[in-house]
């Protein structure tokens, strides 16, 4: 744009009010593009709830609680999907957090510096490959080494241990509950390295130095220094990646076995919340079965915005910490 | 600038599409069972090139399918499961047979190739309800007293997507087992008493090919190009046969449909001789008024064509075409009951 | 660390031990590396294997027949579908950004910025039913493009909001200081100052949008379907097909000619999702290069 150097006053004037108008109208727009997102979110939660009336209406609290699911006798409990899906993600997290760690420690402290980049970016890069994908490689690849190579040995090893035992106990199907959990694992920890190495990035240069001036080991200023500062953010991090698991569909599907009867141990195939989704929803003949599934899609969102919003808040307390240092 | 340019992209498009919207639709839509998919699209192929129509299929499922040809969004919707003569007449609705598919066991157990294993109809249904829980059940050895049936426990993979083929699996089951109707009844999805679920065919034939001493249940077709051991069934007859188009088209031709109004016939345990015992078909729906009378009429003109013609492709895709004395009972039906 | 009563032995075995435990905590953290580089090398091996074993010219000239014949309605569907969730997509997610960034202290914007990053974690699995609900059913458009496009821009929009924000907080202070001592209106200054610095940012965002829009299937199998041919023009009404379909739905076909189909699709999808997250980091380092110079 153009401003005159010396702008008559007439022209000024005009010039005023015609700013004063765009400027209004601008942020006319700007507020209703923002209006738009949460009307988004309204309308997400808003319709599922009323897609789903029939089934909270039908069963009320025992479809949160039972575990019978008879499409034919129109008998639904989504108590082995949510199970299902809380049991995949915790697994996801146990084998993806302490890997992350490890990951985002080493692109950030130990590999040499050329190298940090392009590994950074491969990692990111890998965070965008379609989730349907890791599907496929988990039925057609991971699946049969697991069954040839991993599941007997933990059926026999793990299994024998008392009280847990009966988690790792079941026939090598190489499909089930512990893949789910280890194609999730694979799935979020690219997301939740990134975040990681960006927070580890955050820690004031200064408190490291210090740490090793007074002769701290690399491992002990990560463990002492890096980790407490950053401590919330990194679960803000961890967060991140569970909402994800949580609401993982594709690779899941093709996993998980999606069998609707419940089991404790880790081998036998179970189903999610959003696998049951994927697998009945098209299929679905009666409107009470559909109304079922619509309401599963609104307890997982329930589920996750629960999840983002404590992994916001985390997130929020390390950026205010970082405001006052 | 970014903006203005924008917003007159964004006003261009708008633009675009009132105009789209109000162009005349062509062609005609079906929507329903992903089991006739593959014949369906190929079939509209060659007719396109043929006549120059456009049949667009969508497979959304059976149930999406009655539930759009209901809402009248389509001109024809495909259904694994007929539509009972209420349904019929509350909607003014009729339906037909397009195209036959037989369902096999399949099986990995080590020595046992295709063909090989027995299995009669009251012991398959044991066998998933969880009953029969090991191969050398005696049940299983007397029907196989030539075979080798080692001890392990049997693994059930079933479908976990509600599909036409678990709805043709369990009722055959329930007409050959008292108990598995009473107890678990038939439909696209069912409480699956034991067992694993793959999703489609696919999920439960790469299933059956990992899990060691595993039976599932698949299409033929799938069974054939995944080179998968299928098992001989006992039919209502009492005969042992091995799955072939042969056997699915005996099921067809000797299924009573002359009895069957609406063609409203589940043509499992059909009692021809050499009839395989787990057939299945779909049903096409359409109006019997039709609301668009030309649309109507060229989507007769494509069933008639694929009736006659299009054979081909469906033998090519492992499906039996339907029997000539079947196409004759459907055309005479379209004669007394669509207006066209 | 009180090491002040030690004999120098004893420190010297500490020594060592803090120095084998710093070793044990790299091996460790190393060896989390390799594996991780091990399973996603082979997630790439084996889509490019069998996705190059399955590629042909005819993909890319002739539509679908059944389920054999090319790709080619497919690659058109994918591109029109996220050219459209980004034609609505972009506007609202950046002026949205702005929203945020600019008057983040207002209450409403720091809801607003809340939502966005709820919404960017959804499932969607969810949007998928809500767009089924909503625009195929109760609006009656069926499958179609313009549900899907609705659905998926829901999706990326506030990714896109979230990234404009994040790019626009960037920009020093002392240039919107500038702006208006020199007398610049709000619009003018946010628009043609700020967001020009800061283009390569909110670029990359888009980018990644892009990609997350192209990579989707959940919320497509419920608002788009699939058609068998190229698109007729119609925004409603009328399905197009698209080639994460491909995968979901031809790898479940008993013909390997839909087993190649259905490989080729995931190849081409992980190509483009790999070419468009390069291009995006690509435009993030060019901007770090003008900010150093």
């Amino acid at each position: 744009m153009t401003l005159p150097a010396q702008p008559t006053k007439p022209g000024e004037h005009r010039r005023i009010a015609r700013d004063a108008r765009n400027d209004l109208l601008f942020r006319g727009a700007l507020l209703t593009c923002a209006l738009l997102v949460l009307a988004a979110l309204l309308g997400t939660a808003g319709s599922t709830l009323w897609g789903g009336r029939l089934a909270f209406e039908t069963f009320g609290w025992k479809f949160l609680i039972s575990d019978h699911w008879d499409a034919v006798n129109g008998q639904f409990g989504a108590l082995v999907p949510i199970w299902g899906t809380l049991m995949t993600s915790l697994l996801a997290m146990l084998l993806a957090v302490p890997i992350s760690f490890g990951i985002a420690l080493f692109l950030t402290e130990v590999a040499p510096i050329w190298l940090r980049t392009p590994i950074a970016a491969a990692v990111e890069l890998l965070a965008g490959i379609p989730s349907i994908i890791y599907g496929m490689w988990g039925l057609f690849v991971l699946a049969p080494f697991l069954a040839d190579h991993v599941d007997p040995w933990v059926n026999d090893k793990l299994g024998a241990l008392p009280g847990v035992g009966r988690l790792f106990r079941g026939p090598p199907l190489g499909i089930g509950m512990l893949t789910a959990g280890l194609v999730l694992a694979i799935m979020v920890i690219p997301f939740i390295s990134s975040v990681m190495r960006e927070v580890f990035h955050t820690v004031p240069t200064r408190l490291k130095e210090s740490a090793y001036a007074l002769g701290s080991t690399t491992w002990e200023v990560v463990w002492n220094i890096v980790l407490p500062y950053t401590r919330s953010a990194v679960i803000g991090g961890i967060f991140l990646g569970l909402g994800r698991a949580l609401g993982e569909t594709m690779a899941v599907t093709f996993v998980l076995g999606n069998a609707h009867q419940f089991s404790e141990s880790l081998l036998m195939p179970s189903s999610s919340i959003a696998s049951v989704i994927a697998n009945e929803f098209t299929e679905a003949s009666s409107d009470l079965h559909r109304s079922t599934l619509i309401a599963l899609g609104f307890l997982l969102f329930v589920v996750t915005f629960i999840v983002l919003a404590i992994a916001k808040l985390l997130l929020l307390r390390l950026a205010r910490k970082e405001g006052n240092a | 600038m970014s903006l203005t340019l924008k917003s007159r992209l964004a006003a261009l498009f708008l633009l675009g599409s009132v105009f789209a919207v109000c162009a005349h639709a062509t062609g005609i839509t079906g929507a329903g069972s992903s089991f006739v998919y593959p014949v369906l699209s190929k079939w509209s192929v060659v007719f396109n090139q043929k006549t120059g129509h456009q049949i667009n299929y969508q497979s959304i499922g059976s149930g999406g399918g009655i539930a759009q040809i209901k809402a009248g969004t389509v001109d024809f919707g495909a259904s694994d499961a007929p539509l009972s003569a209420e349904d019929l007449g509350k909607f003014g609705l009729g339906q037909f047979p397009v195209v036959i598919g037989g369902i096999v066991p399949v099986v990995n157990v080590e020595g046992i190739g295709a063909g090989k294993l027995r299995l009669s109809g009251p012991v398959l249904a044991e066998i998933f309800m969880g009953k029969i829980k090991t191969w050398n059940d005696p049940a299983l050895a007397q029907l196989n007293p030539g075979l080798k049936l080692p001890a392990s426990a049997i693994f059930v993979v079933h479908r976990s997507d509600g599909s036409g083929t678990s709805y043709n699996f369990t009722n055959y089951l329930g007409k050959v087992s008292g108990e598995w109707q009473k107890s678990i009844g038939f439909g696209t999805s069912v409480p699956w008493p034991v067992g694993v679920g793959g999703k489609g065919n696919e999920g439960v034939s790469a299933y059956v090919k990992q899990i060691k001493n595993s039976i599932g249940y698949v299409e033929y077709a799938y069974a054939l190009q995944n080179k998968m051991a299928y098992t001989q069934m006992e039919n209502a007859t009492g005969r042992f046969l091995q799955p072939s188009n042969a056997a699915f088209a005996a099921a067809a031709a000797t299924a009573d449909w002359a009895q069957a109004k609406d063609f409203n016939l589940i043509m499992t345990n059909a009692p021809g001789a050499s009839a395989w015992p787990i057939t299945a078909t779909t049903w096409a729906i359409m109006y019997k008024t039709p609301k668009n009378a030309a649309q109507s009429k060229v989507t007769f003109a494509f069933f008639k064509w694929a009736f006659e013609h299009g054979q081909p492709q469906a033998l090519a895709l492992d499906y039996v075409p339907l029997p000539d004395t079947l196409v004759k009972q459907i055309e005479a039906y379209w004669h007394t009951q669509f207006k066209s | 660390m009180n090491a002040g009563a030690a004999t120098p032995t004893q420190d010297r075995g500490r020594q060592r031990r803090r120095a084998l435990s710093s070793m044990l905590g790299w091996i460790a953290s190393g060896l989390a590396f390799v594996l991780l580089a091990f399973a996603l090398l082979d997630i790439l091996h084996t889509v490019f294997v069998r996705g190059f074993a399955a590629l042909n010219l005819q993909l890319f000239l002739t539509p679908t027949s059944g389920i054999a014949g090319g790709l080619l309605n497919a690659i058109e569907g994918s591109a029109l579908i996220t050219f459209g969730a980004l034609l609505l997509a972009v506007p609202i997610g950046v002026l949205g950004g702005i929203y945020v960034s600019e008057f983040g202290r207002e209450y409403f914007a720091r809801a607003v910025r809340f939502i966005a990053d709820v919404l960017v974690g959804v499932p969607s699995i969810v949007f998928g039913l809500f767009g089924y609900l909503t625009m195929v059913t109760a609006l009656g458009w069926h499958f179609s493009l313009a549900a899907g496009c609705i659905t998926l821009a829901m999706m990326i929009a506030p990714y896109i909001l979230r990234t404009t924000e994040l790019a626009l907080r960037g920009v020093s202070g002392e240039l919107r200081e500038a702006g208006y001592a020199l007398g610049a209106s709000q619009a003018n200054l946010v628009l043609r100052v700020l967001l020009r610095e800061c283009a390569p940012r909110v670029l990359t965002g888009i980018l990644l949008a892009m990609a997350i829009s192209m990579g989707e299937t959940a919320p497509l199998i419920y608002t788009v379907n699939w058609s068998n041919y190229y698109w007729n023009g119609h925004l409603t009404h009328e399905s197009v097909a698209y080639l994460t379909y491909v995968i979901w739905s031809f790898i479940n076909e008993p013909f390997s000619s839909a087993h190649a189909l259905a490989y080729a699709a995931a190849l081409l999808i992980t190509l483009f999702v790999l070419l468009i997250t390069l291009l995006a980091r690509l435009s993030l380092s060019r901007l770090e290069v003008r900010r150093s110079s």
